[in-house]
């Protein structure tokens, strides 16, 4: 029976075997899934995507008070007509400034037209010391319908900032800047309620006095003249569970205000803010299949990305440490004598050395040599992995070579390599592919562990780390991190069951397979 | 070859791999300082100028001082020192190993403290969670090993199997996380940190020390339980398996005996033997540890020191822990074959 033959008999064989195929097709749909995630989840794995610590979609089956994600509003002034979503407020300023709103055609990038707002002194006029500001309000107003407040609300306006007439921003020091956005919560009796969402405000000159040094601070300016500029926020979760109670009437304003610093250095100009992009997000408490982590992150995004690294590691560590075990116990099973002792001394090394923090020790090594961190994994995976298995080869082969046939193979004349490829290799070839599916389980979960650890600073996205992740920043027990600890309040139980469930169904795949050639290979165990 | 020579010959290579281990450990250990160039000494002296341990040194010449001090107390080489003061060295170390002469830790954790007190220190601690764990693991296995191997095929036969193939796929820590996050963390049976409760410190009385130790591992120990027994449920309905198919066990059919006393008296009996060799050996690692479970619920035990010793180029300790781990399971494996050739007189050598 040839190598190949062999292997045809055995795949006929598999065939038969429900547990075995069952496991393979477990593998092979999450190894196409996981390399067809910049397909099914687009984009980064490790980049925001929705409102932190969401649940899992489906999980809105359960929820009566369930909203998809809401855009409140999306204003990128395409025609005058976007003006009238606002209510814009010029008569808060004193009497000596000038406002003035209009559309004009030049937007943001990729906007076809902006909300200008502007305003000037007029110094020939008297100022008001009563309002020595001149300001504009864009207000949206709603009505929060829903019964529970979004898991994150979030605001967000582009802006550019233009001077006018003779005001030259951090040059003319008269006045102050500040473009500010804020939520309002108006109660039934007339409580108010309000939280400032953002803010790009300025002192001019930009100098900051710090008491404890005594010295005066150069403030990086942050604004930056004619360029266009974001302001995005979120609301506090205190303050968002407040307000967005339902029937709240809520208003988001944002605010430019142009104030009078120095009355005695008036001059007769100003400035334009032209707004776009206004956007008011209200998450809804659910996204993707697993849900997000604490950062927003998708996380059956990065699970799949792990897979394809557990896969990667798990295959090729086998793959490596099986073809060298192999060869080891077939030299030494074969040739004994010498090469035998002397290798069975380094296997015997090898095994009794304390596997976990030998790894740890030499992964720092490697990665120390500047080895990129995953491949020092996979180098002392397979530098440890290949001595039980050349164990394991080694006596398969002794008991192969006492065989009768073989006996008269040699009598025959037969040369070693003409033995060994005819009757020794047919004989280990089911072991290789057995060892194989343990073996790939087995690194796949040391990967995890020295993820999960937290020794190896992983430079790859590996669902150990997010396990390590989930338990050091929402759980307690300061698993992994080193001297972790602290408690938690474990709200994220899908940040936690996810990703495990994923390895676990995995290596029981791999297992399932390995089972079922056990199950051919040993006719004995057939029926069982 | 008699039992005896096989014992002999045993100790012999036993011997020879510890000797391995040894040169093994010396360069392992001393490697990342080779490659970064940076040794414990002058490690030690970057942490005083940074402020750690004893305080804040700012004054170069004396933190020179302090590290020409710290080379001369722990006996270290300078790393670009000629080959044969290394070599002196190095036989040196080899003969404080042989007489178990390991010094004193140098670096974090207790620093200045002999390694073999700072091991006894964290052992008791390893021991209350591994003895339990191990035992109950070896009881349960035993237990339902016994249960499916008599009746292989049958429906709790596949089920289990398939179960204990799950708990071999699952990642042992995630399960842990899991079992904090319900019972910890959701119904508050225990504290989420885990640890050891801070009042038993203050225990006088031995049996509430120990009632309040087996309270704040009863977690560990369950999940290491759950993580263990399929292992010795597979080895013990293997072997059970095997048994089963023996000519005498047929004869005992023929006989007409009853099929509990074929069961207890014949076949367990000759079934349990590769088990007590797995017994041995499992019992031989109980002191080192769960280097995972401890960090998980962190347990001040032996796994963690390990952790700590390799992540400080801690080498008199590190030496010693590896040393120790080698020797118990190669003293192990010598004791676990001999007692299977004394408690199985067939095989021979």
């Amino acid at each position: 029976m040839s190598v190949i033959a062999g292997g045809r008999n055995i795949l006929s064989q598999f065939r038969r075997q429900k547990e075995g195929m069952i496991g393979l097709i477990i593998v092979v749909i999450l190894t196409i899934l996981s390399f067809a995630s910049p397909l099914i989840v687009p984009g980064n794995s490790m980049a925001t995507r929705h409102a932190e610590l969401s649940a899992p979609a489906w999980m809105s089956v359960f929820d009566p008070d369930y909203f998809p994600d809401m855009t409140l509003v999306n204003a990128t002034f395409k025609s005058a007509q976007d003006m009238n979503k606002f209510f814009i407020d010029t008569t808060q300023s004193g009497s000596n400034f000038y406002t003035h709103y209009e559309w004009v055609s030049e937007g943001a990038p990729n906007s076809p037209g902006a909300l200008n707002l502007t305003i000037m002194d007029d110094p020939n006029k008297q100022l008001d010391y009563a309002k020595p500001e001149g300001k504009i309000r864009v207000s949206y107003f709603f009505t929060w319908t829903k019964n529970k407040p979004p898991l994150k609300f979030t605001a967000h306006m582009a802006f550019k900032l233009v001077n006018r007439g003779n005001f030259t921003l951090y040059k003319t020091t008269a006045y102050e800047v500040s473009i500010a956005a804020y939520i309002t919560y108006r109660g039934m009796s007339g409580e108010e309620l309000r939280f400032e969402l953002g803010r790009k405000g300025i002192i001019v000159p930009p100098q900051k006095y710090d008491p404890e040094e005594g010295i005066y601070i150069i403030e990086p300016p942050t604004i930056d003249v004619g360029k266009w500029l974001d302001i995005t926020s979120l609301l506090e979760s205190l303050y968002k569970n407040t307000m967005f109670t339902k029937g709240a009437n809520l208003e988001v304003r944002f605010t430019i205000t142009f104030r009078v610093k120095d009355p005695n250095h008036r001059v007769a100009g100003g400035i334009s803010v032209l707004l776009d992009k206004i956007w008011l997000k209200a998450e809804s408490h659910y996204y993707g299949v697993f849900g997000t982590d604490n950062y927003g992150r998708d996380i059956f995004a990065m699970v799949l990305d792990g897979l394809k690294i557990s896969l990667f590691v798990g295959i090729v560590a086998t793959v490596l440490s099986i073809f060298i075990g192999g060869l080891v116990g077939l030299i030494s099973g074969y040739f004994g004598g010498k090469v035998d002792e002397v290798l069975m001394r380094i296997v015997d090394f090898l095994m009794v050395m304390p596997g976990l923090p030998l790894l740890i020790t030499l992964a720092f090594v490697f990665t120390q040599m500047g080895v990129r961190p995953l491949y020092a994994l996979i180098i002392v995976l397979t530098v440890f992995g290949w001595a039980g298995m050349a164990r394991v080869i080694r006596s398969q082969v002794l008991s192969l070579k006492s065989a009768i046939y073989v006996e008269a193979a040699k009598a025959a004349g037969a040369s070693s390599t003409w033995i060994i490829r005819k009757h020794i290799l047919p004989g280990v070839w089911p072991l290789v592919m057995m060892y194989l599916m343990t073996g790939v389980v087995g690194n796949i979960l040391a990967e995890a562990s020295l993820s999960f650890l937290g020794v190896l600073t992983p430079d790859w996205p590996s669902i150990g780390r997010i396990l390590q992740e989930a338990s050091v920043q929402s759980a307690g027990g300061g698993g992994g991190g080193v001297g972790g600890g602290g408690g938690g309040a474990f709200i994220a139980w899908w940040w936690v069951l996810f990703p495990g469930l994923t390895l676990t169904l995995i290596g029981l795949a791999f297992y399932l397979i390995g089972d079922a050639l056990v199950k051919i290979f040993n006719p004995k165990m057939r029926g069982y | 070859m008699g039992l005896k020579e096989y014992a002999i010959k045993r100790m012999f290579t036993g011997f020879i791999t510890l000797l391995i281990v040894i040169a093994a450990n010396f360069i392992i250990f001393r490697l990342p300082s080779f490659i970064t160039g940076i040794d414990p000494a002058t490690l030690y002296g970057m942490g005083r100028l940074m402020g750690g341990g004893g305080g804040r040194q700012t004054d170069p010449t004396k933190i020179i001082d302090q590290i020409i001090d710290f080379k001369r107390r722990w006996d270290l080489p300078s790393l670009v020192a000629p080959i044969g003061i290394w070599f002196d060295h190095f036989m040196k170390y080899v003969f404080n190993m042989l007489t178990f002469n390991f010094g004193r830790s140098m670096s974090a954790p207790a620093i200045n403290q002999p390694v073999v007190q700072v091991l006894l220190a964290r052992l008791p601690y390893t021991l209350y969670l591994m003895v339990p764990a191990t035992l109950l693991s070896i009881l349960v296995g035993i237990y339902l090993g016994v249960k499916i191997g008599s009746k292989p095929g049958s429906k709790l036969d596949v089920s289990l199997m398939t179960t204990a193939m799950a708990i071999y796929a699952l990642p042992i820590f995630w399960l842990q996380i899991i079992l904090l996050m319900v019972f910890a963390s959701w119904l508050g049976w225990w504290p989420v940190g885990g640890g050891i409760s801070s009042t038993s410190y203050g225990f006088k009385d031995p049996l509430l020390f120990f009632s309040d130790i087996m309270y704040m591992f009863t977690l560990p120990i369950l999940s290491l339980v759950v993580g263990s027994f399929p292992g010795w449920m597979l080895l013990m309905r293997n072997s059970l398996v095997d048994v089963m198919t023996e000519d005498y066990i047929m004869t005992a059919r023929a006989k007409g005996l009853d099929e509990r006393v074929i069961l207890y008296k014949h076949a367990f009996r000759n079934a349990i033997l590769p088990v007590v060799t797995s017994v041995i050996l499992a019992l031989a690692g109980v002191w080192t540890g769960a280097i995972i479970t401890e960090q998980v619920f962190n347990i001040p035990g032996v796994g963690n020191l390990f952790l700590a010793a390799v992540l400080n180029d801690n080498y008199p300790l590190a030496e010693m822990l590896f040393y120790f781990v080698a020797l118990t399971v190669i003293l192990a494996n010598i004791i676990a074959d001999i007692s299977y050739a004394v408690l199985d007189p067939r095989v021979r050598y």
